[in-house]
């Protein structure tokens, strides 16, 4: 291949490596080298490029993020907050899908991490959604979409990753974050209606076995909500310690991290629920879930570097930009891009991709790299419900027993609504600005 | 919970670099006095715990990777780029492994210490070689659990 250059030579062999099924990082990695090796520049610096790779202060904040939301989940937060929204809300008809959206809302605001939603907040909302006369399908699919808003949520692994490429305040993308967020929860309430609703079982034995898990008594209504509210108000005022900290400037977004993981370490072992043998395998499966994503992190940065230095970005992002000079086409062939790319591939790993070739075209135009960051989570959000490779279908799959291909037929909806909900962020930059002027 | 070697050293590690900055946030907000060594000792850690933690990952096949495609032409075909995708990792590993040695026996040569604390910087990149090739044995491990009882797995926790 003696008229591509080495960066190019390197894509491909990317592109290879990752079809035929070499972890992402590794390909990452190997392709890099050989790029490396090819323009002459030995490997020497590679030792230097991988450690200077993962210590990065801001990204210590991703660890930290994973290990709250975990230790969240292994405290049992997650059961009390379905508690009492389903006591609060679910009593209405169709109720039960509310509750779900909502408090995948406020787990996206626990946990950076979609698939670990999933497996957090999944089950008990399923069970309540069919009860409720929803399809097993439905419930799935709504699960699966609900917890991908965890990518679009602050706290987010994915924003970091992005406030770190292009060197963006992480505490405003999380600021910024919160409306479009909402927003996109709001889309996913207006297609609530339109769901197929079989009778509700509310004798049957599902009904009985949700009552029994989630000690649903015969008290009086107001009597029971006090009680579920009491139960749940530490885990509802995460939100609060972690945003709130950031947002008046308190924390940084990595010390919130901290402060997030010790809160939850407090409240597992002052709810009883967590041991030092289940903190400890906590920990480890923390430590392992944040090293799949900083492996990534490390060996994308000896991409960087070919990238940088062969000017692979220059041809690409000059063939975006000679597109078309109308600013919502290009964006609008980013968004298709992106949503492609997330049928195949993690947001973390689109990220290190897409975004030298993107960044350099945020900045011809003009746009506010705060707001491409969310508009980019939430594309990227999209593509961990969205077959043949989304995450979240995988885990809800495993969980339900159900196949991959039901649950994302039944996701089709959802995935409308969430396109809709792009062009309303794409249209409505400011959405994303209201926050950050209120907190001058 | 795991047993393993790394399991502790990620376990202990990462409970004790929680601590540390739990400490740091704590005295800073209190006396608006702040150790400038706790962020040099906390990105070791989070170096260490993310090369150690990789050796978790690779012993039970999470790395994110694309299974769409080598699913798609029988259990064969999968075997064959089981292989090959665990081969290539362990080159690249291998050639990880090397590379942190340069970097540490380039450290040791020239006494360059750290910021932060002032210690030799070879301190901390000492654990990086053995690490990547705990990566590489894991993977290998990992690899032949998978040929010879093949589970559709799915990268889970990322």
């Amino acid at each position: 291949m003696p008229d591509l250059s080495a960066g190019s030579q390197m894509l491909i062999l990317f592109g290879v490596l990752l079809v035929l099924r070499v972890p992402v990082a590794f390909s990452l990695g190997i392709s890099a080298m050989y790029a490396m090796w090819h323009m002459g520049f030995g490997l020497d610096m590679v030792g230097d490029l991988i450690a200077a790779g993962i210590t990065k202060f801001s990204l210590l904040a991703i660890p930290f993020f994973i290990l709250a939301g975990m230790l969240m989940g292994t405290a049992g937060l997650a059961d009390r907050m379905v508690r009492f929204f389903r006591i609060l809300i679910g009593g209405m008809p169709g109720g039960m899908g509310v509750v779900g959206v909502v408090v995948s809302l406020f787990w996206g605001a626990v946990s950076g991490s979609g698939p670990a939603s999933v497996a957090a907040i999944g089950p008990m909302i399923m069970r309540g959604m069919v009860e409720d006369g929803y399809s097993r399908a439905y419930a799935a699919a709504l699960v699966c979409t609900g917890a991908a808003l965890s990518i679009v949520i602050p706290p987010s692994i994915g924003l970091v990753v992005y406030g770190v490429i292009a060197e963006v305040s992480i505490g405003q993308l999380f600021i910024a974050a919160i409306l479009p967020g909402l927003v996109m929860g709001a889309m996913m309430l207006a297609t609530l209606p339109f769901a197929r609703r079989g009778r509700p079982d509310t004798a049957g034995r599902l009904a009985r076995q949700n009552a029994d898990e989630l000690a649903l008594t015969d008290a009086p209504w107001a009597a029971q909500l006090w009680h579920a509210f009491r139960a749940a108000f530490w885990g509802l005022f995460t939100p609060v310690v972690i945003l709130g900290g950031i947002y008046v400037g308190i924390f940084t977004p990595t010390e919130a991290a901290i402060v997030a993981a010790v809160y939850a370490i407090i409240l597992g072992f002052a709810y009883r629920s967590l041991t030092l043998i289940t903190l400890i395998g906590a920990v480890q499966d923390a430590a392992r879930a944040s090293a799949v994503v900083m492996m990534v992190v490390t060996f994308a940065s000896l991409f960087g570097w070919v990238v940088t230095v062969d000017d692979v970005v220059g041809t690409y992002s000059a063939a975006l930009l000679g597109f078309s000079h109308a600013p919502f086409l290009v964006l609008m062939v980013m968004a298709l891009v992106l949503l492609i790319a997330g049928m195949f591939m993690d947001a973390i790993t689109i990220m290190f991709i897409c975004l030298p070739i993107f960044l350099p075209v945020v900045h011809e135009m003009g746009w506010d790299p705060v707001w491409f960051g969310i508009f980019l989570s939430i594309n990227l959000a999209i593509g961990l419900f969205t077959p043949p490779v989304g995450i979240n279908l995988f885990v809800a799959a495993n969980i339900t027993g159900m196949s991959l291909e039901r649950i994302a037929g039944a996701a089709l909806p959802f995935l409308l609504s969430s396109v809709l909900g792009i062009v309303v962020i794409a249209a409505w930059p400011e959405l994303t600005q209201y926050l950050l002027t209120w907190m001058q | 919970m795991k047993h393993s070697l790394e399991g502790w050293i990620c376990a202990i590690l990462f409970l004790a670099m929680t601590a540390l900055g739990f400490a740091n946030v704590v005295v800073r907000y209190l006396t608006s006095y702040s150790f400038a060594a706790t962020q040099e000792l906390l990105l070791t850690g989070f170096l260490l715990i993310t090369v150690f933690g990789a050796a978790l990952a690779a012993r039970e096949g999470q790395h994110l990777a694309v299974t769409f495609f080598a699913g798609l032409f029988g259990t064969r075909v999968e075997r064959a780029v089981t292989l090959f995708a665990a081969g290539v990792s362990l080159v690249l590993l291998l050639l990880a492994a090397w590379f942190t040695l340069d970097l540490l026996r380039g450290q040791i040569a020239t006494g360059v210490t750290t910021p932060g604390l002032g210690l030799p910087a070879w301190y901390y990149s000492a654990p990086l070689p053995l690490a990547f090739a705990l990566i590489a044995l894991r993977t290998v491990q990992g690899a032949i659990a998978d040929l010879r009882a093949p589970t559709p797995r799915s990268p889970i926790d990322a």
